[in-house]
């Protein structure tokens, strides 16, 4: 299973489709940002990007599972709504 | 930028589930301090606590009310990646875990498992023999791939496996004495609002009913019952096949089942009795009640059993591998 910081950086990548701009998206740092996606690829046993000098795009298996990803990054901002709820009704 | 982990994800499902640290950290197979750290990390990380702490346990606070289920949605997600990944490797598949309780036969195995064998890509399969009080911990271990039970038999049956009745929601018909129930916490973390969470963690969500329902002293369990157990099936999870006779002939005709007055049938006979083998004809009219199920089950969308899988019929003469590496008692 995946930790909910290897699921920022991987769906940061795929929507920058650079290392560098998807690092300085989520404040994380270049070879932090890919880390966290060599330990996402190895907890689930594939590879999820094709890599090149270029570009980083999403293999058929990150293809795959990034509805998933997605899904999950909702819920966590909804864990978040629910922690916002509680200041704001310690504001109201 | 707090970072949640699985495990800190799955030791806040199961003390809400179990309503105490300690048996979470039983049921995970950690220990007491590792499961309080965990959730204490995460607590931190959100900002909120999610338990409050009452004298014999844990309840959900406020804001672990909100916040709980969504977790539990997350998990249920990273198990739908998981089951994703494996089959498109098509890895996952090699052997299968059928979970199954003491009186069904082995030879009723062997008959689900060809069926099986026919859709997924499966060798052999590993039987796990279980209490009714195992299921939890078998289920949220994610050790079971299919369970195999049956239900509504004898009354002494109902009483000896309570958490099959409550999974598949008996408990919803007013015809049935909870009393028969026996553990409060199981019944609780089993059956509660949100609907067997455990099921999820089943690869490959089949559940194979066993139906013959009378006992000594009349109907106890009556076919309408049944009606609701499909209905309940259907609805959380996908397949299920009922050998009481006339009860799988109707879901063998097209997974409709019609309710009837089994008091003016002949005795329903029963598969997997301890008392003696499972009939062939038995055996054949299940299989064709699971193949039917299973072409015919609203599969989620993560579970694709069939174009890449599928094969031949298997033959009679072979078997899959049998290896019992469970107790019964």
């Amino acid at each position: 299973m995946l930790s909910s910081r290897q699921i920022i950086a991987v769906l940061a990548t795929v929507r920058h489709k650079n290392i560098s701009l998807a690092a300085a998206e989520i404040g994380m740092s270049r070879s932090g940002l890919s880390r966290a996606l060599t330990q996402a690829e190895a907890a689930l046993g594939v590879k999820l990007f094709d890599r090149s000098r270029v570009r980083i795009s999403l293999t058929p298996h990150g293809e795959l599972i990034f509805p998933l990803l997605n899904q999950i990054d909702g819920l966590y901002e909804r864990l978040r709504c629910v922690d916002d709820l509680r200041q704001d009704s310690r504001r109201g | 930028m707090p970072n949640f982990t699985s495990n800190q994800l799955k030791a806040v499902a199961a003390a809400d589930r179990l309503r105490s640290i300690t048996r979470a950290a039983k049921e995970l197979g950690l220990s007491q301090p590792a499961i309080s750290k965990a959730i204490q990390e995460l607590e931190t990380g959100l900002g909120y606590p999610l338990f409050d702490r009452i004298p014999g346990g844990v309840k959900p606070s406020a804001r672990g009310v909100k916040a709980i289920p969504i977790i539990e949605q997350i998990l249920s997600a990273q198990h739908q990646i998981s089951a994703e990944i494996a089959d498109a490797c098509g890895k996952a598949q090699q052997k299968i875990c059928l979970g199954a309780t003491f009186d069904i036969s082995t030879q009723v195995l062997e008959s689900i498992f060809q069926c099986l064998s026919l859709f997924f890509a499966i060798d052999t399969y590993t039987l796990r023999l279980i209490r009714g009080e195992d299921i939890s911990r078998l289920l949220s271990g994610g050790e079971l791939d299919c369970i195999v039970f049956a239900a509504c038999t004898t009354e002494t049956h109902v009483r000896s496996t309570p958490v099959m009745e409550a999974y598949f929601g008996f408990l919803h018909s007013p015809k049935v004495d909870t009393s028969l129930f026996l553990n409060d916490d199981i019944k609780r973390s089993l059956f509660d609002d949100r609907s067997a969470p455990h099921g999820r963690n089943l690869r490959y969500k089949i559940i194979c009913l066993s139906g013959a329902p009378h006992s000594k002293n009349g109907p106890l369990l009556e076919i309408e019952h049944l009606d609701l157990a499909i209905k309940f099936l259907h609805t959380h999870t996908a397949v299920m096949g009922c050998t009481g006779l006339e009860a799988a002939r109707d879901v063998a005709k097209g997974l409709q089942f019609t309710p009837v007055d089994i008091s003016a049938q002949p005795k329903l006979m029963q598969v997997g009795v301890p008392r003696g083998p499972a009939s062939t004809a038995h055996c054949e009219l299940l299989r064709e009640v699971l193949i039917n199920g299973i072409l015919n089950a609203p599969w989620p969308s993560y579970v694709r059993p069939f174009a890449a899988h599928r094969r031949r019929a298997p033959d009679p003469a072979s078997s899959g591998s049998f290896h019992s590496r469970g107790e019964s008692t």
